[in-house]
This record gives C-alpha cells, sequence and structure tokens, in this order.
C-alpha cells in the first residue's frame, strides 16, 4: 500500500531571511506577484547586490574589529582606526586590515587615507593581458641547464638561447641591460 | 586550457614552473617567472600557497621603478625568520604565459626597504593574500606546468 500525503496543505512559513528580524533583506519581499519561482528571485536580487551588500548590517566578528581594545587617549576615531590597520599589517593579517579599512571608510567616507589604504588593500584584481605569450622563456631555461657550471654565482640575463649579460651583482646586470627584455636569474 | 565540466574555462595560461632548491639546505620551491609593475624584465618568484602575503624582492621593485613614497604604510615584519623594515602597496603582477595570455594582478605587496635585509638572490614570493586569492590557479606535476587564468565576473558573484 502506497501512503498518500496528506492533501490538506499548511501556509508555509516565509523563509529565515525573509523574516522582519533580517530587516535588510525585507525589501525582497515586495516582488510583484508571479516572482516567486526561485530562479526569477534569484534575478531579482542579483539586479539588487550592490544596495543588498550595503545595507547589510556589521557581521559580529567584523564589528569587534571596529570596537574592540581600543586604548584610551586624546587620539581620534580616524587615528585609532588607522592606527589599527597598520597593526594588523605589521602582523601580516592582510585580510583583516582590509576588512577593517572597508568598515573604516564607511564610518570616515571623507578621509583620504583610510581611503588610500582601502585601495591598497582592496581584493586583488585579475585581468587578463593583451600581452603574451613569452615564447622563448623556456628556451632560457634549458639554456640554463646547459651551462650552469660556467656561471654558478652569478646572475644572468638570457633571451631565448642568447646571453644578454651576466655579472656578480644583479643591479650591474640590470643596468647593462638598459630598456631590453629580458628573464634575469641567479644561477645556482 | 583548463575547463570545467559544463565547458567554460577555468584558465586560459600556462607556464612551465621551476621545481628546485632556492637557497642552499632547503627543500624544492615551486617558482615561476613574473613582470612587476609592467616592467620588461622577467623575475623568479616562489609560488607559495600558503603565504599570507606576497613579498616583492628589492632588486624587483628598484627595477621596476617602485616608489617607497606610494606605500600606504611602513613597518617591520618577520620574514623567514628575520626582522625586515617593509612597505606595503599596490603593484601589478604579470604572471607570464608560455602558452595563451599573461594575467596582470594588481595586489598588495610588501617591499622590503634595504637590500642589506634582503638576501640579493632570494627572489619574490607570491602569497595567498592579496595575489592568488582571487586567480584560478592549477599545478600538473608530471610536466612542470602551473596553470592559470583570471576569474570572469560572473564566476566572482
Amino acid at each position: 500500500m502506497i501512503a498518500s500525503l496528506p492533501t490538506e496543505s499548511k501556509p508555509k512559513a516565509p523563509p529565515a531571511f525573509m523574516s522582519a528580524e533580517n530587516d535588510h533583506v525585507v525589501k525582497f519581499s515586495k516582488l510583484p506577484k508571479g516572482l516567486t519561482a526561485p530562479s526569477k528571485r534569484m534575478l531579482s536580487q542579483k539586479k539588487k547586490l550592490p544596495q543588498y551588500w550595503a545595507r547589510l548590517p556589521v557581521a559580529p566578528h567584523k564589528r569587534e574589529l571596529l570596537t574592540s581594545n581600543f586604548p584610551e587617549g586624546s587620539a581620534s576615531r580616524e587615528e585609532l582606526l588607522i592606527g589599527r590597520i597598520k597593526a594588523l599589517l605589521r602582523k601580516g593579517l592582510i585580510l583583516k586590515a582590509r576588512e577593517l579599512s572597508e568598515l573604516a571608510e564607511k564610518e570616515h567616507p571623507n578621509s583620504s587615507k583610510i581611503r588610500q589604504m582601502r585601495e591598497v588593500l582592496a581584493p586583488p584584481v585579475a585581468k587578463v593581458s593583451n600581452s603574451g605569450p613569452l615564447t622563448w622563456l623556456s628556451d632560457s631555461r634549458c639554456w640554463l641547464q646547459q651551462n650552469k657550471q660556467e656561471y654558478i654565482g652569478q646572475w644572468v640575463a638570457l633571451r631565448g638561447n642568447t646571453l644578454l649579460a651576466s655579472g656578480a651583482s644583479a643591479s650591474e646586470v640590470v643596468a647593462k641591460l638598459g630598456s631590453q627584455e629580458a628573464y634575469l636569474t641567479f644561477v645556482r | 586550457m583548463l575547463k570545467y565540466f559544463d565547458d567554460t574555462t577555468f584558465t586560459t595560461s600556462l607556464q612551465k614552473y621551476v621545481y628546485a632548491p632556492v637557497l642552499r639546505d632547503e627543500d624544492n620551491r615551486i617558482q615561476i617567472s613574473v613582470y612587476f609593475n609592467s616592467s620588461r624584465i622577467a623575475f623568479d618568484a616562489i609560488l607559495d600557497t600558503g603565504a599570507p602575503y606576497s613579498i616583492c624582492a628589492p632588486l624587483a621593485a628598484d627595477a621596476a621603478g617602485f616608489d617607497h613614497r606610494s606605500a600606504i604604510d611602513t613597518g617591520r615584519m618577520i620574514i623567514r625568520g628575520m626582522s625586515i623594515a617593509c612597505s606595503i602597496a599596490r603593484m601589478r603582477i604579470t604572471l607570464i604565459a608560455e602558452k595563451g595570455a599573461n594575467v596582470d594582478v594588481d595586489a598588495t605587496v610588501f617591499v622590503p626597504q634595504s637590500y642589506e635585509q634582503w638576501p640579493e638572490d632570494l627572489p619574490s614570493f607570491i602569497g595567498m593574500g592579496g595575489f592568488l586569492e582571487r586567480i584560478h590557479f592549477g599545478f600538473a606535476p608530471e610536466d612542470d606546468h602551473f596553470h592559470f587564468g583570471a576569474p570572469t565576473i560572473t564566476t566572482l558573484v
């Protein structure tokens, strides 16, 4: 016997993300009628993404970055934030420093120093370049393998199979190169 | 070129890497060639997926015309057990392709301020934070190929 599903359907509770507690997403519930399919809703949300992120409340762990352990003193809030970003950088904590610089810019949108920090610490941007490929790089490395005994302990600049310059110091070899395109390496 | 199962592109370019020790008494490291600030000299850089940030060797920075005054901060960092004064700045680093197209990455880098503190033969480091975190990459150890590509905007959204 196959169990039948109950025919009486209860009214569905709204998804958690549409609750009144999350007021930053309440606007999504104002979609026109008929746009209930998940894909359509996704599309609608995607268009609103920039505003959506702007309205997001600060996550607790990020809020902590803004508030905790600030020393008492006469420094302004802006200076304290800059000091904290620098302290994070000196510990090598780039991602935390980036998060804080983004939050600090929202708090101090007119601070040029904070803006500069946010720009330098922004996520890396990768773009496919119009240049390349560099077809002679493998030839240079092959040349190096075949001739390394002669140049151990020296810097060499190569372009394909051609040795452009060599010397004991890298600066000296770079100076000899001028504006020539080359592969520069130390021979070990 | 590497592809996803649905045939969309994952990486567009490749470079054959060098897998050898960098300094005496060290294990092998993956070394690739890069340009700094679009200079025409290809420098070696250690690819370190475990490194929290990238470091541009002073030699490469000078050859690329890097100006320490463009840094947002200077401070002492402990790098490989050495306390080194570094500038923190934005720099364009180009992953050189031997097949496919080069990929330009605007990255956050630490630049040691003096030659005395950074052994001249120690190359730059490409780390995860501020660089690799936003590119596609993969390794083919059977032929020492480093595959890489720039993610499209739709992938990031």
